[in-house]
C-alpha cells in the first residue's frame, strides 16, 4: 500500500483521522467536492447530518473506483459542514459509522471547516478528497 | 496531457466541471488563492461577480504559465464565494466563460464551491485556489 497514515508521538490522538499521510505513488486522484446527492443531482436525507455524511461517502466510494483507488489510498479528506456547530459532532460521527459499515475505509487526515453555505441550501456537508495510486 | 478527466457512472453529471481528475506528473504546482487583483494590486470589477471570477482565472493563468504550464494542467478548483446563493450562479458561469474565451480552453477540472463569510478584503467576492500536475 503506497500510503502510511501516522499519528506523531505526544501529539493527540483522534479516533477518526490520523495527523499525517505519507503518499508514494505517481498518480493523485482529486475529486471535485461531493455531496449529498444521489446520481440524478437529487439531495439523499435533507435535514440529516448523518444521513448525508453517508451518501457523500457513497459518492467518493464511485468517485475512487473510476480512477482505481479504494479509501486505503486516500491522503486527505477535508470536510466543509454549512453552519457547524459542535453539537453536530455526533451525527457526523454517526455518518462516518454508518460509512464504516457499508464500506472498508480508512482513516486519513481530516479537516472540518465550517463555512456559510454550500452550494445550495439543504446541502449539510461537502467533502473534498485527494488520493495518490500507482 | 497528464490530466485525465472523468465522470465516474453512478454520480451526477454536471456542465461545468468533472468529478474526477487523474494527474500524472512529477511536478506539483500550488497556487495561492487568487482574488481579482491586477498586477498592481488593484481590485478589478468591484461589485462584479462575474468580472471577479474572471480575473481570478486569468491570474491563475498567469501563474502557471510562469512555471511552464496552463489551465490545462489544472487538477483541482476550489471556489470561495462571499454570501453565496443559488441565484449567483448565472454570474459565475459568465466568468468562467469569458476567462475560456480570452484562454482559448474549457476548463473544467473538478471543483468545490464554498460559500464564506468573507475573504481577505471587503471589495472580493470570490477568491479561487488551484492545483496542478506538470511534466
Amino acid at each position: 500500500m503506497a500510503v502510511s497514515l501516522i499519528n506523531p508521538d505526544g501529539h493527540v490522538r483522534v479516533p477518526i483521522y490520523h495527523h499525517v499521510a505519507v503518499a508514494t505513488g505517481s498518480k493523485q486522484v482529486h475529486i471535485a467536492g461531493q455531496v449529498a446527492w444521489d446520481e440524478n443531482g437529487d439531495l439523499v436525507a435533507p435535514g440529516d447530518l448523518a444521513g448525508q455524511v453517508a451518501q457523500v461517502y457513497r459518492n467518493v466510494a464511485k468517485a475512487l473506483d473510476e480512477a482505481g483507488a479504494t479509501f486505503h489510498d486516500v491522503v486527505r479528506f477535508t470536510w466543509y459542514a454549512a453552519g457547524w456547530k459542535r453539537e453536530m459532532y455526533d451525527a457526523f460521527n454517526a455518518g462516518i459509522e454508518q460509512a464504516a459499515r457499508e464500506f472498508d475505509i480508512a482513516t486519513p487526515p481530516l479537516a472540518l471547516i465550517g463555512v456559510d453555505i454550500l452550494f445550495e441550501p439543504g446541502i449539510l456537508i461537502e467533502a473534498e478528497v485527494t488520493a495518490i495510486i500507482d | 496531457m497528464a490530466i485525465t478527466l472523468v465522470n465516474p457512472g453512478g454520480l451526477p453529471e454536471v456542465d461545468v466541471y468533472r468529478q474526477v481528475s487523474i494527474a500524472s506528473g512529477s511536478r506539483l504546482v500550488f497556487i495561492a488563492g487568487q482574488v481579482a487583483w491586477d498586477a498592481d494590486e488593484a481590485t478589478v470589477g468591484e461589485g462584479d461577480l462575474a468580472a471577479q471570477v474572471e480575473q481570478c482565472y486569468l491570474n491563475i493563468a498567469t501563474a502557471l504559465a510562469e512555471v511552464g504550464g496552463s489551465f490545462g494542467d489544472v487538477a483541482k478548483l476550489t471556489v470561495h464565494v462571499v454570501d453565496w446563493t443559488p441565484d449567483k450562479m448565472p454570474r459565475l458561469l459568465e466568468g468562467i466563460s469569458r476567462a475560456a474565451a480570452k484562454l482559448g480552453v474549457t476548463p473544467v477540472p473538478p471543483a468545490t464551491l464554498l460559500g464564506v463569510a468573507a475573504l481577505d478584503i471587503p471589495d472580493h467576492l470570490v477568491e479561487i485556489e488551484a492545483i496542478a500536475v506538470l511534466d
